[in-house]
């Protein structure tokens, strides 16, 4: 088992560059997930890590050891890809067989490995079975089994679900994760969908344009975004844009106004204020809003709110919330972060809306 | 019920016009010609007889004209195999200009009528052509002859095959997914193990389609061989129309086209064997 590192990678396909200056810790055992839409540079930064493409500045290290130079058949990982893992022309067993065979491996070591990767992977008995035989999830399996039984130090998965069907999906990204957890191999998973990602990953790596946005835990990119676009991107997120009051007054959002702890913006510069759904609460000096329409989503409510300066909100609620659609009320912000420039500032605590605040002939924001 | 009977009809009517077509020209055609060559001569007996094959086969000359014939084919087929498998390789794996400039450039002996193509090459290849020029200057004065004999067959057929052998390779590569390719690469197999493990086998149907409709090709060219041919030994083609042209035996003509036919016949069961796999397979 060992530990990956990404130097300051950079790859481009002509001018465009794919992959910039990005740099990646991924510890021994971790399971990292690399996010982002399509085309943000994640699956060519796993196919660098894998030695399918070379980088064109930058350093890949496993081990401590640069692999850079090594072409994939001579580095420590194993990959599976999003589909078409498997030979059509092999069996299970010598498709799983054939990179032990090129270790020239005795037939008793192989039969045995076979066997052991096949009863891992929970497919005992399957070894005489052709492709065409076993079912997309099946095939996934032999696919993470035939990586497995190399003992890699690294193992990189390629949205190897994205092609099965939701259920499916569900249930082999949990067992991806519980095999990954008994054996504790370094893994990097690649994937679009956010679900996936924030379920089984010890921490996701967000890119966006071939940059890197934010490493992190699940829960503090999910809490603590430290881009606009990771903001935007991981969850859902109420996004108002807001401008900077005169010095150390805060900034006026919408009908609020907001207090920013420590920021020095010039007055009237542009912010982006986001706010979570469970962030909005209703309280009567909140500022005012119209409730559009009301979304059951099982085990609670979408609330979709008119609010004047900051436009259309959505706010999660329980189902056993009273809302009716045209019903005017007032909301108030938790906590939200505000965003100017590279800048992110996190506004907690109770919040008072201007207009609540100049009623009271109060011109000064509140503390966090 | 009547809906499907008018759709079966439909699809009947359409494909009438060109099965009447192979009925006629080739069916009706082939079939008198196998009676005519096994009906016995004037005044031997009723009945089907073998003889005209066992006194066509007693010339020592069309023995010959038909080893020729195979032997001719077997290796210009083995040369456009050799030339043409690295270059669909080539055009499959390597980005870049050079290779969507080869691309283009390979495909041209399909745009040369191979009349032009065989006058260029007995041009190229005649004693004071080019290529012995050449030779000269570079010092090799005695080589055997390039051009009217099989030599020149075999340059030239690979010539104008080279394309096409290229285009069917080519696209068989293209139909493999590189993740399979890059999955061989990842547990560890080099190019060449990567080559014949996982590429050849993937590729096998269209390479046995490509074998097979090569060696017919070859072997039943008339054009080639005839231009750039020697006067004997001389391939079926050439043979079979000097018989019904020249000597005025248009019996012993069919004959030898008969058994033309029968070779490549069992060719030809190659090439149905690979195509009626791979339809079961998807």
């Amino acid at each position: 088992m060992a530990g990956l590192s990404l130097v300051r990678v950079v790859k481009r396909f002509g001018t465009h560059a794919a992959v910039h200056e990005v740099s990646l810790e991924v510890q021994d055992g971790e399971l990292m997930g690399l996010l982002g839409p399509s085309g943000c540079g994640k699956t060519t930064t796993l196919r660098m890590i894998g030695g399918f493409l070379a980088p064109d500045a930058g350093d890949i290290r496993i081990d401590d050891r640069s692999v850079v130079a090594l072409p994939p058949e001579r580095r420590p990982t194993a990959m599976v890809f999003q589909r078409f893992n498997l030979w059509p022309h092999m069996s299970v067993a010598a498709s799983i067989a054939f990179g032990l065979k090129v270790r020239r491996l005795s037939p008793d070591a192989i039969d045995r490995k076979i066997r052991d990767v096949l009863a891992l992977v929970g497919l005992p008995g399957s070894a005489g079975k052709s492709p065409h035989q076993l079912s997309g999830g099946e095939q996934q399996r032999v696919a993470v089994a035939r990586a497995l039984v190399l003992e890699p130090q690294i193992l990189l998965l390629d949205e190897p679900f994205s092609n099965l069907d939701a259920r499916l999906r569900v249930h082999m990204r949990e067992e991806v994760k519980q095999l990954q957890r008994k054996i504790g191999i370094t893994t990097v998973f690649v994937t679009h969908d956010q679900e996936e990602a924030l379920t089984i990953a010890d921490r996701i790596a967000v890119m966006n344009g071939g940059v890197l946005q934010q490493v992190d835990t699940p829960a503090a990119l999910y809490g603590r975004p430290r881009t606009l676009f990771v903001a935007d991107f991981i969850g859902t997120m109420n996004l108002f844009p807001a401008s900077a009051l005169p010095a150390g007054e805060g900034i006026a959002a919408g009908p609020w106004r907001l207090s920013v702890p420590g920021a020095r913006w010039p007055e009237g510069a542009e912010v982006t204020v986001a706010v979570r759904p469970e962030d909005l609460i209703v309280t009567p000096d909140g500022g005012a809003a119209t409730v559009r329409r009301v979304v059951n989503l099982g085990h609670y409510l979408q609330v979709l709110l008119e609010c004047p300066g900051a436009g259309l909100l959505r706010m999660f609620t329980e189902k056993s919330a009273p809302f009716t659609e045209g019903q005017a009320l007032r909301l108030g912000i938790v906590r939200a972060l505000a965003f100017h420039d590279a800048e992110v500032v996190e506004i907690g605590g109770p919040m008072r809306p201007s207009l609540a605040a100049r009623d009271r002939g109060a011109g000064r924001p509140d503390a966090p | 019920m009547t809906e499907s009977r008018r759709q079966g009809a439909l699809g009947l009517a359409l494909v009438l016009p060109p099965l009447c077509l192979l009925f006629f020209l080739v069916v009706v055609p082939a079939v008198t010609a196998v009676v005519e060559t096994l009906a016995p001569g004037p005044g031997g007996s009723a009945g089907l007889t073998v003889a005209r094959y066992a006194e066509v086969l007693s010339a020592k000359v069309i023995r010959t004209d038909i080893a020729f014939s195979v032997v001719v084919t077997l290796i210009s087929v083995a040369a456009v195999f050799v030339l043409g498998y690295p270059l669909a390789l080539y055009l499959r794996f390597s980005p870049g200009r050079l290779a969507s400039l080869l691309a283009v450039v390979f495909t041209i002996p399909l745009f040369v009528p191979v009349v032009i193509a065989s006058f260029a090459m007995i041009t190229f290849l005649v004693n004071h052509g080019l290529v012995s020029t050449v030779l000269y200057r570079l010092g090799i004065e005695t080589f055997p002859p390039l051009v009217y004999n099989a030599t020149g067959i075999v340059l030239t057929e690979v010539w104008a095959s080279l394309p096409f052998a290229v285009l069917i390779l080519g696209a068989g590569l293209q139909a493999i997914d590189d993740s399979l390719i890059d999955s061989a690469r990842d547990v560890g197999a080099g190019r060449v193990r990567t080559f014949a493990t996982i590429i050849l086998p993937l590729n096998a149907i269209p390479t046995r389609i490509t074998l097979t409709l090569l060696f017919i090709s070859v072997f039943g060219s008339f054009t080639i061989p005839y231009l750039v041919g020697g006067n004997a030994p001389q391939m079926l083609g050439v043979t079979m129309t000097n018989y019904l042209t020249q000597y005025l035996r248009r019996t012993d003509a069919v004959t030898m086209a008969v058994l033309a036919f029968v070779i490549a016949a069992a060719v030809g069961v190659v090439y149905v064997a690979s195509v009626s796999r791979r339809e079961r397979d998807v």
